[in-house]
């Protein structure tokens, strides 16, 4: 085989892949799309779930509260540890020792399953803390989750600072932590808030780590930290698992990829405004 | 007179000696040029007498006196605010002009908008910034080369330093914008001492008084720059300046 023939294939291969993936993806999109768009008025995005069983008729106003709220305390939770734990990591630790632990805990947590960390969420937040079934539970293992996502992310932009410019802050005479929160956050500050959204929209749409720590089949918008929530992941689960109505179930889908689409969107947004300001 | 004493410094990164038992007066208001080929510790010197060294991983022994008191005897902070210093490569905060030059008076507790605005506008027409600038809330990253580095010597003179150190400044700008810095040099040693590194020996005989000149670590020659430049009295000197060494 010549190498113009070899090139030729390796670009029809390439081209194939790339074909196939958006086909797939495209597929999915519209199939959802299609069959989810009839069950989406105004009701059944502003009314809870009524029916027997629950479900069946209404809307799922309290599971995108919810999936929401799962989403915003998780963030925060997930964020101050992740950020903490980077800066640490790249301006305070000194000893490869330590920095290598850190690492390797993170990657472990990254690669654990996560009804595993459901599992966790309940026996330690519901049980041991007797926080209940909550959406604080529910939020807080979600940021287990979330948190080796976010925080490789952060410390890979923190790095990414010329040292040169941090140098050039310390002679001026400025402390470490002045030139921390003036410099280099402002700096990462949009890659930061970018990787904290897409993480985000990551744990808005896991169902596994909530089904014990938080979703129930039904609830008002929680009127508390410690009420239990709808979510819309769970309520999808428990439309088409148990039968209940799978035109509601492609309607849920529908919301639940668009709002993730919607996340993905702002934190692509931050991403191009901060390129451009460089 | 001498606002700085340097006495037997070595400085070493981990086991190797980078300076070698180097010791000279710097002139209160006067330009120092320290020259000598690549690699030979111009640099390593110079961030030594801020004590920038320590954030590179490097270790001094030795004594330098600022003002007749040991440099370690200051707080880093302090000696780092008096001694200024301006890197080889711009180094603006991807930030405005505005905020680029009240980053440090802010830190040091200036509030007041009248006084920051003043500091701007002072320090903006030492370095000949003033008229090239409309807009005082452009970013700093979109000036040209040239005024990067006016920006950065700017910043460095906002804290009010008493001496201010130059690592290469010019090496990454054209010529004219090399003529302005040395221009803008020249104007501020009536009030600052400085002490600029570099590898321009045109450079080094057009703007300084005095001229060390080392090798491997090694002060081998430091006299007013006309006696370095003309009637040197180490052959290694001669051999540099007539281009031997690279």
């Amino acid at each position: 085989m010549n190498e113009k023939t070899k090139s030729f294939l390796f670009k029809g291969w390439i081209l194939l892949s790339t074909l196939i993936v958006l086909a797939i993806v495209f597929y999915i999109f519209g199939y959802i799309l299609s069959n989810g768009i009839e069950s989406i008025n105004m009701e059944f995005l502003l009314d809870g779930p009524s029916g027997i069983p629950v479900g069946s008729q209404g809307g799922i106003f309290p599971a995108i509260v919810g999936s929401l709220l799962l989403m915003l305390i998780s963030c925060v939770f997930a964020s101050i540890l992740a950020i903490s734990t980077s800066i640490y990591l790249v301006f305070y630790c000194e000893s490869e020792r330590i920095k290598g632990l850190i690492h390797l805990i993170t990657q472990c947590m990254s690669g654990v399953p996560s009804i595993i960390l459901g599992l966790f969420g309940y026996t330690f937040l519901v049980l041991y803390l007797n926080l209940g079934r909550s959406v604080l539970a529910g939020g807080l293992t979600l940021g287990f989750m979330i948190y080796p996502f976010i925080q490789v992310r952060v410390e890979k932009t923190l790095l990414e600072v010329d040292k040169s410019i941090i140098n050039s802050s310390y002679a001026l005479g400025i402390s470490r932590t002045y030139t921390l929160f003036k410099l280099i956050l402002p700096i990462c500050k949009s890659d930061i808030v970018s990787a904290i959204t897409l993480a985000g929209g990551f744990a808005m749409g896991a169902a596994s780590p909530i089904i014990l720590t938080a979703a129930v089949t039904f609830a008002p918008i929680p009127s508390s930290l410690s009420s239990p929530v709808m979510a819309l992941p769970f309520h999808l689960y428990i439309l088409t698992g148990e039968g209940i109505s799978l035109e509601k179930a492609y309607g849920t889908a529908l919301v639940l990829i668009l709002l993730l689409l919607i996340i993905n969107i702002i934190s692509t947004i931050i991403n191009i405004t901060r390129k451009e300001h460089k | 007179m001498s606002i700085l004493k340097i006495n037997n410094l070595s400085v070493s990164y981990g086991n190797k000696q980078v300076i070698k038992d180097l010791s000279m007066n710097i002139a209160r208001n006067k330009i120092t040029a320290i020259i000598g080929p690549s690699g030979c510790g111009k640099s390593t010197l110079l961030t030594s007498l801020n004590l920038m060294i320590e954030e590179n991983g490097g270790s001094i022994s030795g004594e330098i006196l600022f003002k007749d008191k040991a440099s370690i005897s200051y707080e880093k902070a302090d000696i780092r605010r008096m001694i200024g210093m301006v890197f080889q490569t711009p180094t603006p905060f991807p930030f405005s002009i505005y905020k680029n030059l009240t980053y440090a008076p802010k830190y040091y507790g200036i509030k007041d908008k009248k006084e920051l605005n003043r500091i701007v506008e002072d320090t903006l027409k030492e370095v000949g910034l003033y008229d090239e600038i409309d807009d005082l809330n452009m970013l700093a990253t979109k000036l040209s080369g040239g005024q990067q580095q006016r920006l950065c010597i700017g910043r460095a003179l906002t804290v009010e330093p008493e001496i201010l150190l130059l690592d290469e400044p010019c090496s990454a700008l054209d010529i004219r914008n090399t003529e302005n810095i040395e221009k803008l040099l020249l104007d501020l040693s009536d009030e600052y001492t400085i002490v600029i590194v570099t590898h321009n020996l045109s450079q080094a005989k057009r703007i300084s008084d005095y001229t060390a000149f080392i090798l491997d670590g090694e002060l081998i020659e430091y006299d007013t720059t006309d006696k370095v430049f003309t009637n040197p009295k180490d052959n290694r000197t001669r051999e540099y300046i007539e281009g031997i060494y690279g």
